[in-house]
């Protein structure tokens, strides 16, 4: 097997074993629940929602073993998700798996387009200001760094709303507009993916890309200022430790232009650590998006939360989207580690000999 | 000493420190700021009708301007203040005490279950605060469901709703007392201080003094809490203290999103979130209602971050200027101290710790280590022990006394002529030391 191909591997395995930790420790929250409780996680549609009546739970205590080891009804359980039968959400009214697959590509399509945005920005001005540290550049990276750093996206969001939608008028909330959505529906718009801007482009329809696009700025700025300002901060701190090795020394020695030095040579050597540090914080970028969504009130998979949590319990829905948000994270996670392995030979190395 | 200097030395870690301690006042003195009376509601307090919904520029009843429905906006800064402390405060003690606990005994079991349990605290790590939040309201929320109660998060007429047509049963009284969101925030931010708590006592566990503290048949949990916490507490306070910040930050942005918690300062911006732009487009037209919460909740996140990384600046300062060590306040070494300084090794920091000068010499665990190793002729390991004891000035004399023990059963091993030379001139001795260091000399 081709080295990249093992490492491949050897990623997706460490990714099942978070998962199955990590599904063993959602149900053990679960366990500390009596099972009248836990059977409201199978109940089916149609039997009433919270107003199943106890006959109902008892049959459904014994049908998924919900009063034996911890073990066991997790097997249960886990066989359940493996076969794709996440349970049915009462407040959704509808099946948790379905509803939280078809609201994912708009969820994707803001991932994608803020990580677009920030890595290489973040690594760009990183890289400039830790090249020449108390210079213009990282002197004005710094600062708005900080910005980036101290001000809680929540507010950002809340100051680019009432500026630029309500004041200018130049950018807007949702995913498209209502006027635009009609007309769509019209022409013989085809949902190919369920990612507005990759329809767009399908359908040959650059006019509602644009649209779409114009939608798309506050919440991408707003998820991205953060993550750019750290991961900046870190390039910067791993740059200003490289610029000094002899590596570099002797490049320049051998009259390899500074350009090529910072682009070529420094750049190599800062993706690693930085690109670490990114997957390490996975989780809370993830968290961002989601947050992001809400307050935007961009459709997304985040939706599902705020739906069940709108009026009576809803535990199923609440589970999967537990489960489905541990899955994200764990996929870019996965990408980043790929991307940073594809790009740097030492990192495949080192976790092939490990 | 020297960490202390250099924090001080730096007017980051001053502003931080000002900010900190300007939020703690605030906090402590809430009911004299401003005093409650019978229209206050937690940080809420009613200077109007409540069906008024434009809010009111600052006047002589509120000094802050009223939020829509007449709220008071500097009644519910101050008492926020005192909230966010006390919910920060509590997030990174809970993650400590939680995180140091969990990383301790892992490490210090070893093996199977310190791999087991590491493997727990990454899955931790993959797992979005949000998800969290909302999975554990919703798991309480069914479980009072399940004992007979009526839970509704948002009913149409009354907002969020916990009732018992019954008395409850205790377990639910006590679930509707606790606030899932602290508990959610402390269940995601133990990570990584479990992690650093654990590498340390990794490397701790098997140090001398651990082992004599096992030795004297010290159960393995009154080790841990004793001997080995003390010594590997100081970065995981550092951790601790940068989630202060964060946490208030979270629990804002989670009350704001809607998702549950009390944040003071979240509510007043969700509240004022329609009056960031006043009448007539202009941005500041209605500021009181969003700059003073703004900037509250800003300043918190920019004090504890500027402590937190001051702190870890002061206690490693390696740590964050890419190797390059500055320090301004180098400390004048004193010549006879350079003398007889022991080799540099990890374990100095842990020998010099947490055992106070005073205890009797019975009971000083290195002092036994010295002497075991002694009596069972490890005569390195035994000076080493000794060197430690002697540079920090305790025991001296019955270290002596030992080594000249010592030197008179093994005359001919160099090196222990010379830690008795280092131990008469620790005990103020000089002209014995100079005949131990000349009979140093001529053996080596």
């Amino acid at each position: 097997m081709p080295p990249f191909l093992q490492f491949v591997v050897r990623r997706l395995f460490y990714a099942l074993v978070s998962l199955v930790v990590i599904t063993m420790v959602l149900y053990a929250g679960v366990m500390l629940t009596p099972p009248e409780a836990r059977a409201r996680l199978y109940i089916p549609p149609g039997k009433g929602g919270e107003r199943t009546t106890e006959t109902t739970i008892n049959i459904l205590i014994e049908k998924y073993h919900l009063n034996e080891p911890y073990l066991v009804q997790y097997g249960y359980w886990a066989r359940e998700l493996l076969t794709g039968k996440w349970g049915y959400s009462p407040t959704l009214r509808a099946d948790v798996l379905d509803s939280l697959l078809h609201r994912t590509p708009a969820t994707l399509e803001l991932a994608f387009f803020s990580l677009i945005l920030l890595i290489p920005l973040g690594l760009a001005n990183g890289l400039k200001a830790g090249w020449r540290p108390g210079g213009l550049s990282d002197g004005a990276f710094r600062s708005l760094a900080f910005l980036g750093t101290s001000m809680p996206p929540f507010i950002l969001s809340m100051i680019l709303l009432s500026y630029f939608y309500i004041k200018l008028g130049w950018l807007e909330p949702g995913r498209i507009d209502v006027t635009t959505d009609l007309q769509l529906t019209r022409s013989g718009f085809v949902d190919f993916t369920g990612a507005l801007t990759l329809d767009c482009l399908l359908n040959g329809r650059f006019d509602v890309f644009l649209v779409a696009l114009k939608h798309m700025v506050m919440p991408v700025v707003t998820l991205s200022l953060y993550h750019w300002a750290t991961l900046g901060r870190i390039t910067r701190a791993t740059v200003m430790n490289e610029r000094g090795k002899e590596y570099i020394t002797a490049a320049r020695a051998r009259g390899v232009r500074e350009n090529r030095l910072v682009w070529h040579h420094a750049l190599r050597a800062i993706l690693a650590p930085s690109l670490t540090t990114m997957a390490l914080s996975a989780a809370s970028i993830v968290t961002g998006i989601f947050v992001v969504e809400i307050i935007f009130g961009r459709t997304g998979v985040s939706e599902v939360i705020i739906i069940s949590m709108r009026s009576y319990p809803d535990a199923p829905a609440a589970l999967g989207f537990a489960v489905y948000s541990v899955l994200m994270v764990l996929g870019l996670m996965f990408i980043l580690d790929v991307v940073q392995a594809a790009l740097d030979p030492r990192v495949r190395e080192e976790v092939l000999k490990a | 000493m020297r960490a202390l200097r250099f924090f001080l030395s730096r007017w980051q870690n001053w502003l931080g420190l000002v900010i900190i301690l300007a939020f703690a006042m605030t906090a402590l003195t809430a009911p004299l700021l401003s005093p409650p009376n019978k229209t206050t509601q937690g940080a809420f307090k009613k200077v109007g009708r409540q069906t008024d919904k434009t809010p009111h520029p600052p006047s002589e009843i509120a000094p802050l301007g009223t939020l829509p429905g007449q709220i008071d906006v500097y009644h519910a800064l101050v008492w926020g203040a005192r909230e966010a402390m006390q919910f920060g405060l509590l997030v990174a003690l809970g993650a400590f005490i939680f995180g140091s606990l969990f990383g301790a005994i892992a490490g210090y079991s070893g093996g199977m279950i310190n791999n087991l349990m590491m493997r727990i605290a990454d899955a931790f790590l993959t797992f979005p605060v949000l998800a969290g939040v909302v999975f554990l309201q919703q798991i309480v929320a069914v479980t009072i469901e399940s004992m007979g109660g009526i839970y509704w998060f948002n009913n149409d007429y009354l907002g969020k709703v916990v009732d018992f047509q019954f008395t409850p049963p205790p377990f639910a009284v006590f679930l509707m007392k606790v606030d899932p969101i602290l508990i959610c925030l402390i269940l995601f931010s133990w990570m990584p201080i479990a992690r650093l708590v654990n590498t340390m006592v990794i490397t701790i566990k098997n140090m001398d003094f651990i082992q004599a503290a096992r030795a004297l048949g010290g159960n393995p949990l009154w080790i841990i809490v004793r001997h080995i916490l003390p010594n590997s507490v100081g970065p995981a306070i550092v951790l601790a203290a940068r989630d202060v910040g964060s946490a208030v930050i979270l629990q804002a942005t989670i009350t704001f999103v809607g998702l549950g918690g009390q944040s003071a300062w979240g509510m007043m911006l969700s509240m004022g979130r329609n009056w960031v732009i006043g009448p007539g487009g202009d941005l500041l037209a209605t500021w009181w209602v969003f700059v003073p919460s703004t900037a509250a909740l800003i300043l918190f996140g920019i004090g504890w971050n500027l402590f937190g990384d001051g702190l870890a600046e002061a206690l490693e300062p390696k740590a964050s200027h890419g190797g390059v060590v500055i320090v301004k306040h180098k400390r004048k070494k004193k010549a006879e101290q350079v003398e007889f300084e022991p080799v540099r090794t990890p374990s100095q920091a842990v020998y010099s710790h947490r055992i106070a000068p005073d205890t009797p010499p019975e009971q000083d665990p290195l002092l036994q280590v010295a002497r075991d190793a002694m009596s069972s002729r490890d005569i390195d390991k035994a000076l080493n022990a000794y060197s430690h004891l002697i540079a920090h000035g305790r025991h001296v004399q019955e270290s002596l006394d030992d080594l000249i023990a010592g030197a008179r059963k093994y005359p001919r091993h160099a090196a222990l002529w010379k830690m008795l030379g280092d131990a008469f001139a620790r005990a103020g001795q000089h002209e014995n030391a100079a005949r131990a260091y000349e009979q140093y000399n001529k053996l080596s």
